[in-house]
């Protein structure tokens, strides 16, 4: 028969229920800054929900915080021996009566949009 | 006998089909028909073109005639619909691709479709595969072929449905966090993981790119390393592809040391979850396996740096949906900007907003640190932990949900709740590196999974552990029945 050590009781620590001193919170003038930097118009009920929800992952995720992480580089990429670059050549792409078959709104040789200069 | 094909392994169905005891055409008609007959209830497909798959059929039929096949020629297969197909649109389970057809095939699809392979059709999921139990489809929740009142899992709980449920012999999907393993392990199939490079991801729409994966769903484990085989290689088209070895490797479970990570068996996890994973851990110690407990400290960690990660990621990749160039728009607007802000506001689901919203925050200069910078050295902190825990041992095995499948609706108004499914999942993604759930004995009418991960690029190796395994056990032969 195997045995675990029973020395580990804690449940998975989703939520501490305790802020963090480092927590930031959300409240709705960022949840109305956020979605304005992310063209989403979201109704009051979204709003709402948008707003304990982050709040409580924040919360949360803010453990992250306690951890030593001083011999790592932020910027280091976790993905460098995957990433292999090619030689940059001249290559033919898809064709553009291809390309504006799926577009909503198109001649067959340009996609229509509402006018964007002379706007205020 | 022309009955159970579905519980058949592919290199039985070649057998037949070689020697002409049935033919790729009757084969299909075999799995329509079960999908004519049950798919309503279950909701597994998103859309189908019989047209096409018969064509397909009758071409697998010329190269058997011809001799010009192989072992996935004339086999029936199902695609999760984030994965971009010529012949079918491609929803991504979202509202906001409406209308969308790709005008290519993924490199995945092209690879399985020129070993003759027959395309039936693509595969619901959670919206933009963000979720673990497929109720954020705009088509529509999946239900569990075990119990229809349960969710398969997500996010491909579509393609494991249709496994599950003997409408195909197989699928593909992809797997962000824990979205191929966690639906295989509450639809009782196999879900395999790839590392991280191995399959191409060309075609397959972007969610966090630094961590999904292509693989495949089967019944058995030795059709998950047919189809990996085809599958896996280096791909111009995917700059993080890997020239693989596909050299056979022949496991042997006497000499293996298997690590059980002390912080996956806690307190949280359902009682009959773990003592039916820890009936394979016994298996496998009887067989002559050297089993050592483990620790990896920091996997607390890896749920909230998935959170942020794969969401921040996210917040980019779906910045792409505007309305202009393809998909749903809403023409009832004035401007550019209120046909983008309409477009996206009606076109995606409240978990992708949420998401995308997350990773906006976790982005935004004065909280870049405190998150995604934070989240960015704890993942490789994870990856170096689990990377180092292969100098000790050779896999390691653990549960791949912390519980059995959960009531529909029951998860769905709680993200943390929701979260938490992927928890034994995700630091495989983390990592890049192979993982898979096989079933192990149910538990009250529900499958269990157990999920074994191994080091970078062993992926073979994992996939011989795994056949070794289903060659000595059952637990992979229980089956849903309908009748």
């Amino acid at each position: 028969m195997i045995f675990l050590t029973k020395d580990l009781k804690k449940p998975w620590n989703l939520q501490t229920g305790k802020k963090n001193k480092y927590m930031s919170s959300v409240d709705k003038n960022l949840i109305n800054q956020l979605s304005g930097l992310v063209k989403l118009n979201l109704t009051k009920n979204e709003i709402d929900t948008l707003l304990s929800d982050l709040n409580d992952i924040l919360n949360s995720f803010s453990k992250l915080s306690s951890i030593n992480t001083n011999e790592f580089d932020e910027f280091d990429n976790t993905l460098k021996d995957n990433n292999q670059t090619r030689e940059d050549k001249y290559n033919t792409s898809w064709d553009k009566q291809i390309i504006l078959e799926n577009a909503p709104n198109h001649n067959g040789d340009e996609l229509f949009i509402e006018q964007v200069l002379g706007e205020e | 006998m022309r009955d159970n094909f579905h519980l058949k392994k592919i290199t039985e169905l070649n057998k037949l089909l070689i020697n002409k005891q049935i033919s790729s055409v009757e084969l299909l008609q075999y799995f329509l028909k079960r999908i004519e007959k049950y798919d309503s209830k279950i909701n597994s497909f998103i859309s189908i073109d019989q047209d096409h798959a018969l064509t397909s059929a009758k071409n697998a039929d010329k190269r058997i005639h011809n001799n010009d096949c192989n072992l996935l020629t004339g086999i029936p297969y199902m695609v999760k619909d984030n994965i971009s197909t010529k012949h079918f649109a491609t929803t991504a389970g979202s509202k906001i691709l409406d209308g969308f057809k790709s005008n290519y095939d993924a490199t995945v699809v092209q690879k399985l479709n020129q070993e003759g392979a027959v395309l039936i059709g693509k595969g619901n999921l959670d919206e933009f595969a963000m979720g673990s139990s497929t109720e954020n489809s705009a088509f529509g929740p999946t239900k569990n072929p075990w119990n229809l009142n349960y969710v398969p899992g997500g996010s491909s709980g579509g393609p494991a449905a249709a496994v599950s449920a003997g409408f195909c012999v197989f699928s593909l999907g992809s797997d962000t966090g824990g979205s191929i393993r966690q639906p295989a392990s509450l639809c009782g199939i196999t879900g395999f993981k790839p590392s991280y490079g191995s399959v191409s991801r060309y075609g397959l729409i972007a969610f966090g790119s630094s961590l999904d994966q292509i693989g495949p769903f089967t019944r058995f484990s030795e059709d998950t390393e047919i189809i990996y085989d085809v599958i896996a290689g280096k791909d111009p088209f995917d700059s993080t592809t890997k020239e693989i070895n596909k050299n056979k490797f022949k496991a042997n479970l006497k000499n293996l040391t298997i690590g059980l990570p002390k912080e996956y068996f806690s307190d949280y996890l359902d009682d009959n979850v773990k003592s039916n994973v820890m009936e394979l851990v016994e298996f496998l110690s009887k067989e002559g396996a050297n089993v050592n407990e483990v620790s990896l400290p920091h996997t607390d960690y890896a749920l909230a740096v998935y959170y942020i990660l794969a969401p921040s990621e996210a917040s980019s990749n779906l910045s792409r949906y505007d309305g202009v160039k393809y998909g749903f728009s809403d023409n009832n607007v004035d401007s550019m900007w209120d046909r983008i802000e309409s477009s996206r506001s009606k076109g995606f689901g409240l978990e992708v907003k949420r998401r995308i919203m997350l990773g906006t925050y976790s982005l935004s200069s004065g909280y870049y640190d405190e998150y995604y910078g934070k989240a960015e050295m704890t993942r490789q902190l994870i990856k170096n932990e689990l990377n180092s825990v292969f100098d000790k041992v050779d896999i390691l095995v653990t549960p791949t949900s912390p519980t059995t499948a959960f009531k529909i609706g029951e998860k769905i108004s709680d993200p943390m709740a929701m979260y938490s499914n992927d928890i034994m999942t995700i630091p495989a993604n983390i990592a890049g590196i192979p993982g898979i759930s096989i079933p192990v004995k149910n538990s009250n009418g529900l499958p269990v999974g157990a999920q074994l991960v191994g080091p970078y690029l062993k992926d073979n190796n994992l996939l011989n552990i795994t056949n070794e395994i289903q060659k000595l056990t059952d637990w992979h032969l229980n089956a849903v029945e309908f009748d």
